[in-house]
């Protein structure tokens, strides 16, 4: 009984030596405090004292022995405490060594017996404790791996959707039941999700839920930067437990957050609950923004594809508007010169010609027209002018059309004074434009109204057909480029579709407004423009404006030319030969040039009143050849009054030939009365001087 | 061969001929052909749209079809579709003419059935080149 007696008088001083023994050798995690040490140190050592007394009886069954009890109890403190299985196992030697040197020092003798009773108490301590601890550390393993494997299936879950609807319920059912028994998703992009989305283990109660998050103050999303425990200050309908907040959160940009909360299982988040809730949630959060970004990159995906398909559209309709009659020009012209084609159908065949050469001219012009307007280069040139002498001549223009289809034209012009600033020629195009339109959309026997008159500081021109009407789904439409109302490849009426976007920004650059209305398809359709009067008008001055008309008859060539002389120079053959009869017809004197040099050389020894030019030619081009003229030694040759005759329709190009030293421009188809006026001009001689008319 | 129509009311010389159909909504353009295969010897008929031509070609039995894809009611691509489909007109020769020169247009005619596809603008001697080519023993006077 002697060591007994010793473990019972000298207990706390042996748990004094141990305690100073495991720190000297750093058994214990550095930071554990000294009662932490002791543990169940000292009860241990009671129980070791029962077993030498006898009191309890130590069985080869390990598990029902106090000190079994007790060596267990440490060990699984040991593991909570985060000690190394190693030092738990040193710990059991030290506390032997502790006993024993303890009795040494009391020269207390211990017998074999006594030696063996303490082995066996020791060595039952270490095995008990070193399992406890093990089953400790295995069941945290389990759970770990729980979590990693949770965690893979969570990441695969949610990357196998783009589709953030399809994330989001995955999301809710994922967390149930391993972090919550009901959830809740909130997120801040009303994009990405209109409502709350909610879920409970019982899936009777996820309505429940949803009531009870409604009225719970959530901290909002943006709020929230790490995982939170947020218990529930008052019981709610669901018997919430325990709940935490999570953010869903990638870099900077949060999504959202999702509630967590543990109500049926009567659980608590764990501190492991709450990393892994916001492993989960990153991980969400992630899938979230992917499936955002792929939804943005699908959207622009089709806006970009929407855009080009409208291209290809536009250039198959451009194909197709321009080859129409291109064909009927190039199928006609070959069926006179080498077709057999009767004398007599050679007239209808010239007729077909020209009509479709004017038709692609137009499509041309409008062309170049609407890339001046989508660029907002086109420029109008105000004068005093009368509009209702404009819509008169364009009435004029539209009216064989629209005999040719037996449609009626009613115009009342009233009696008030129609003169106001503008551009003649831009409002000649405007009134043409919907001119064109009412007849091209009226079918046979159908009537057009066109009234004029004055309102308030306004002139108002309004245009009434009983056509084919517009779709109501069209009328916001109906003034873009390139948009017709019937797009398909069985309408009826051709056109680029870029007539009303023309007549529209015309309208817009005189400061007034043009406006369509249709009762819808098949009940006809009204355009109201209104331009306001200048205050600078003055009615008294009446300007004879003659504006041209399209499909006029050709203005009859003025003559009093004869005499003038006319260096023509033209790479293309045609182009200059065409030039060269048109001036010869009015008796002028022509010289012509296939190049610059051989235009340079041809001005060594004949002054021309005139020069016309094209600009694109080989070697050297328009702008080189009057530069060169224009910086000539002779006064003569400098002085020569020069006309670049061109294809490049653009502002730029009529702005850069005027720069490059010539005195007018002038564009290809040339206008023959146009030009041949230009040559008057600048000859000197006015062409409208009438002279002798006759041939000599 | 297939028989002429004997109630084609129809010139003496071109009764024997074998019907060729051209069907255009723009007038210029179809009496181009139609002028020009008249010129040629065949007999001729003609159509404003892809519904016209279908109506026509129960009774008239066109040997050809020159065919244009762009028109109202019926356009050309659904006209062809429809012609090859039934085996009673399939074996009618069908010569797209199209001003929708994009390799899109051209492709969705081939796949329509049309044995050829020519873009505006096609002038007078090809389409008849192309005529004789396809349909070799077509006289080509009457």
């Amino acid at each position: 009984m002697a060591l007994a007696q010793l473990l019972s008088d000298k207990r706390d001083a042996i748990v004094r030596r141990f305690v100073a023994e495991v720190q000297t050798q750093g058994v214990p995690p550095t930071g554990t405090s000294r009662s932490k040490v002791v543990d169940h140190i000292p009860f241990f050592l009671d129980d070791v004292i029962r077993e030498l007394r006898g009191e309890t009886a130590l069985r080869d069954t390990q598990d029902v022995s106090d000190v079994s009890a007790t060596a267990r109890r440490h060990g699984e403190q040991r593991w909570e405490l985060g000690f190394d299985l190693d030092a738990l196992v040193r710990e059991y030697g030290l506390l032997r060594y502790c006993i024993l040197m303890e009795a040494k020092q009391a020269n207390v003798p211990v017998s074999i017996d006594e030696f063996d009773q303490l082995a066996k108490c020791l060595n039952v301590g270490v095995a008990e404790a070193v399992t406890a601890y093990s089953t400790q550390r295995n069941a945290e393993r389990d759970r770990q791996h729980e979590d990693i494997v949770f965690l893979a299936e969570a990441g695969s879950v949610l990357g196998s959707s783009l589709d953030s609807q399809a994330t989001l319920t995955r999301l809710v059912r994922l967390v149930i039941p391993r972090l919550a028994d009901w959830c809740a998703i909130h997120l801040t992009d009303a994009a990405l999700a209109k409502e709350v989305r909610v879920a409970h283990v019982d899936p009777s109660k996820t309505e429940l839920v949803r009531e009870v998050y409604a009225q719970m103050a959530w901290p909002s999303a943006d709020a929230v930067h790490a995982a939170r425990s947020d218990a529930p200050d008052a019981p709610d309908a669901l018997g919430t437990t325990s709940s935490i907040i999570v953010p869903l959160r990638v870099q900077r940009a949060t999504y959202g957050a999702i509630v967590l909360a543990y109500s049926d299982s009567a659980r608590r988040h764990s501190a492991d609950d709450m990393l892994l809730a916001e492993d989960l949630a990153r991980r969400a959060a992630v899938a979230i923004e992917n499936s955002h970004l792929y939804e943005l990159a699908n959207a622009e995906r089709a806006r970009v594809e929407a855009a080009t398909r409208a291209k290809d559209e536009f250039v198959a309709l451009l194909s197709h508007e321009l080859r129409t009659p291109l064909n009927a020009i190039l199928g006609w012209s070959r069926l006179v010169r080498h077709g057999g084609l009767p004398a007599d159908k050679h007239p209808h065949a010239m007729e077909v010609i020209e009509r479709n050469a004017e038709a692609q001219s137009q499509l041309v012009g409008d062309l170049l027209e609407v890339s001046r307007v989508i660029s907002g280069t086109v420029r109008i040139n105000p004068a005093q002018m009368d509009l209702g002498e404009v819509v008169q001549m364009a009435i004029e223009g539209i009216r064989p059309g629209a005999e040719a289809k037996r449609v009626t034209i009613e115009m009342d012009l009233g009696r008030d004074s129609t003169l106001l600033r503008g551009d003649a020629d831009r409002l000649q195009q405007v009134v043409w434009n919907l001119l064109t339109n009412a007849v091209k959309f009226t079918p046979k026997g159908g009537r057009i109204r066109i009234a004029l008159r004055r309102v308030d500081s306004d002139l108002e021109l309004v245009i009434e057909d009983t056509g084919i009407g517009i779709p109501p789904a069209f009328l916001p439409h109906m003034f873009e480029s390139f948009r017709q109302s019937d797009a398909s490849t069985t309408r009826t009426h051709g056109g680029l579709g870029v007539g009303l976007a023309i007549a529209k920004h015309l309208v817009t650059l005189h400061g007034g407004t043009l406006e369509g209305s249709s009762d819808g398809v098949g009940h006809g359709a009204t355009f109201t423009v209104r331009v306001p009067i200048s205050p600078l008008v003055s009615p008294t001055v009446g300007v004879k404006r003659a504006p041209a008309v399209r499909c006029e008859e050709p203005a009859p060539l003025p003559a009093g030319l004869r005499g003038v002389t006319v260096l023509v120079v033209d790479d293309e053959p045609d182009a200059r030969e065409l030039i060269q009869v048109l001036l010869e017809s009015c008796g002028i004197i022509v010289q012509v040039a296939a190049s610059a040099e051989a235009a340079w050389q041809e001005l060594e020894r004949f002054l021309p009143d005139v020069l016309i030019s094209d600009i694109g030619m080989p070697l050297e081009d328009g702008y080189a050849l009057i530069a060169k003229i224009r910086a000539s030694t002779s006064e003569e040759l400098r002085r020569i009054p020069a006309i670049a005759l061109t294809a490049y329709a653009m502002a730029d190009d009529r702005n850069r030939a005027l720069l490059a030293g010539f005195n007018l421009h002038a564009t290809k188809p040339a206008d023959p009365g146009a030009l041949i006026t230009m040559v008057a001009d600048l000859a000197g001689r006015r062409a409208a001087e009438p002279q002798e008319l006759g041939n000599e | 061969m297939k028989p002429a129509d004997p109630n084609a009311e129809a010139q003496p010389s071109s009764a024997r001929a074998p019907l060729i159909l051209v069907v255009d909504d723009f007038d210029d353009n179809r009496l181009l052909y139609v002028q020009t295969i008249a010129e040629a010897g065949y007999a001729v008929d003609e159509a404003t749209n892809g519904q016209e031509a279908l109506e026509k070609i129960g009774s008239t039995r066109p040997a050809v079809i020159i065919m244009d894809l762009s028109m109202p009611v019926v356009d050309g691509w659904e006209a062809t579709r429809r012609i090859k489909a039934d085996p009673r007109t399939a074996d009618i020769v069908i010569i797209a003419v199209t001003g929708h020169a994009t390799n899109y247009g051209l492709q969705q005619a081939r796949d329509a059935g049309a044995e050829a596809v020519l873009t505006k603008p096609c002038l007078p001697e090809d389409l008849l080149r192309t005529i004789s080519a396809l349909v070799p023993d077509l006289p080509e006077r009457g």
